[in-house]
């Protein structure tokens, strides 16, 4: 009887051998990750999951959740979703402005205007974001500009994030080597065609792949704009129907879901994209 | 005929200490001029003055009639700065390729971005260019994908495409893996071959011995000797001279030349 299996492996060498056996070794591990993930999610939905449990004589029941409620109260909550979205990526866009400017401004060798982006950076960063949103909401109104909850959350976030981000950008603006400053300059360029043309754009290239993942931070912190109570966004709308019918559990459970799906699907495509960026034309 | 160009009395510090010593020198048109000398002899840093990548701190520098001097302001003679720059061409040791742009975009950015050449046009230039140094056949690529001698002659045609008076080369061979110096050699000499008007910063004397009319030793911040390169290979009168020529002709009788 032949095996024809064994008569390929005769002929295999030895670095193909070894090599087989490293893919093995990490395909392996990969399933052993998703098959402990699964029974962590399964434990998880074990806990909430009412179900009696008897140890001789001693008898006890894990969290109980009204399936009722949830089924109820779906379409509401998740209709938040979009708006969540839409939150974040306005807000990610005027923070990668005011960031993008932030950094360059960082390059300026007149003083107030250095001065001016080490200042917006400092504050922001010395004050917490919560506090931010109230600021723009509850104490604008108070010297007369009042802005509705949207646009509120909105400038709030986006200068919190444009500060924070200004230092991604920076660390590109400065990943851009001084060769390419003096080539740019050796064939005629004036300083401000050198920054358009040839510092800026290896900058950003440098500067999405972690932008993506401030805008995954940012879809969570989008929750803290629910505090003004004027927008209704995904956490806003658990905890109005949550609170309305004591069912918090529920309804910060089905949130909490939400988010964790647009997290997972949006870093997906962030390391998606790190990864097309990380073996680009560099 | 005036001198294309007219370097007097040329210093430049770096901090206290002084790199280049009163240098002053003329360059023709159509001459190839080759710095020799020691690391650190200033020959850089003399090459960068011209085109005020490096600021001279005393001394004036002419070049295609435009005066320039070290010590004053930039900003007082920026436009001055920048039609130097427009006149004369670049290459690096380390090519400062854009790696943004393929190797055509690489060549058409002056043309395009500096002399708001239409993109046909601009195109037309970067093709001859790169036909010149022997690179169209990768006019597609990106920088990452060639090979470092490939990657200086499309520097070399980048600064080409701009039509500079005259070309500065700094150390254009040194970063390269040493297989790959002869075909950017090889591509200088043809632009000498041509009438280009060339400053070679360079640690390569066969190539100064071959391609050179004049060669120009700096020792220390200091301009020693120039002579044809015969009278400064053969015949040279300086001790400092003398140490570079030996190391050369001790190393030329281990490794012959072609």
């Amino acid at each position: 009887m032949s095996n024809p299996s064994a008569t390929v492996t005769a002929t295999k060498s030895q670095a193909d051998l070894i090599y087989e056996m490293q893919v093995r070794a990490k395909r392996r591990f990969s399933i052993g990750v998703a098959i402990s993930w699964f029974v962590m999610l399964a434990f998880l939905a074990f806990l909430f999951s009412s179900t009696k449990i008897t140890l001789g004589s001693f008898t006890f029941k894990t969290i109980h959740i009204d399936g009722a409620f949830i089924r109820e109260n779906i379409p509401f909550i998740a209709s938040g979703v979009w708006i969540t979205i839409g939150i974040s990526a306005l807000s990610i866009l005027f923070a990668t402005i005011l960031a993008l400017l932030a950094a360059l401004g960082r390059l300026s060798k007149f003083p107030p205007i250095y001065a001016l982006c080490t200042f917006y950076v400092s504050l922001i960063r010395g004050t917490p974001l919560y506090l931010q949103i109230f600021f723009f909401f509850l104490a604008l109104p108070q010297v007369g500009i009042i802005l509705p909850g949207l646009w509120a959350g909105v400038l709030a976030l986006g200068l919190n994030y444009g500060a924070y981000m200004s230092e991604i950008f920076r660390a590109g603006l400065s990943s851009v080597s001084k060769g390419q400053r003096e080539a740019a300059l050796a064939i005629g360029m004036t300083p401000g065609q050198m920054m358009q043309r040839v510092v800026v754009p290896q900058a950003l290239r440098f500067a999405i792949p972690p932008t993506g993942n401030e805008f995954v931070a940012m879809l969570k912190d989008s929750a803290l704009v629910s505090a003004t109570g004027f927008v209704h966004e995904l956490m806003w709308r658990a905890t109005k129907v949550g609170r309305a019918q004591f069912h918090n559990l529920e309804a910060l459970i089905t949130a909490a879901v939400f988010y964790w799906i647009m997290t997972l699907v949006f870093s997906y495509f962030q390391s998606r994209l790190e990864a097309r960026m990380s073996r680009g034309e560099r | 005929m005036s001198p294309i160009i007219k370097i007097t009395h040329l210093d430049k510090f770096f901090g206290r200490l002084q790199v280049l010593k009163d240098i002053s020198l003329e360059i023709n048109l159509q001459e190839v001029v080759c710095i020799i000398g020691r690391s650190g002899a200033g020959k850089s840093t003399l090459l960068r003055c011209i085109n005020f990548l490096e600021e001279p701190s005393f001394g004036d520098i002419e070049v295609d009639g435009l005066c320039v001097s070290g010590g004053k302001k930039v900003r007082e003679q920026r436009d001055l700065i920048h039609e130097i720059r427009l006149r004369t061409g670049m290459v690096f040791q380390e090519f400062n390729l854009f790696p943004h742009m393929s190797v055509l975009e690489n060549v058409m950015e002056g043309p395009v971005t500096v002399k708001k050449m239409d993109k046909a046009a601009a195109q037309k230039i970067a093709e001859m260019n790169l036909e010149r140094v022997g690179m169209i056949f990768k006019k597609n690529e990106y920088p990452n994908r060639i090979s470092g001698g490939q990657k200086q002659r499309v520097a070399i045609a980048r600064a080409l495409a701009m039509e500079p008076k005259v070309m500065l080369f700094d150390e254009p061979t040194s970063a390269l893996d040493p297989e790959l110096i002869g075909e950017v050699l090889a591509v200088m000499k043809s632009l000498a071959h041509d009438g280009t008007t060339m400053l070679v910063v360079t640690h390569e004397m066969e190539f100064a011995c071959d391609a050179a009319n004049r060669v120009i030793v700096m020792h220390e911040g200091e301009l020693v000797e120039q002579g044809t390169p015969t009278q400064v290979f053969d015949h040279p009168e300086n001790e400092h001279t003398l140490a570079l020529v030996e190391r050369y002709r001790s190393g030329k009788t281990t490794q012959p030349v072609n």
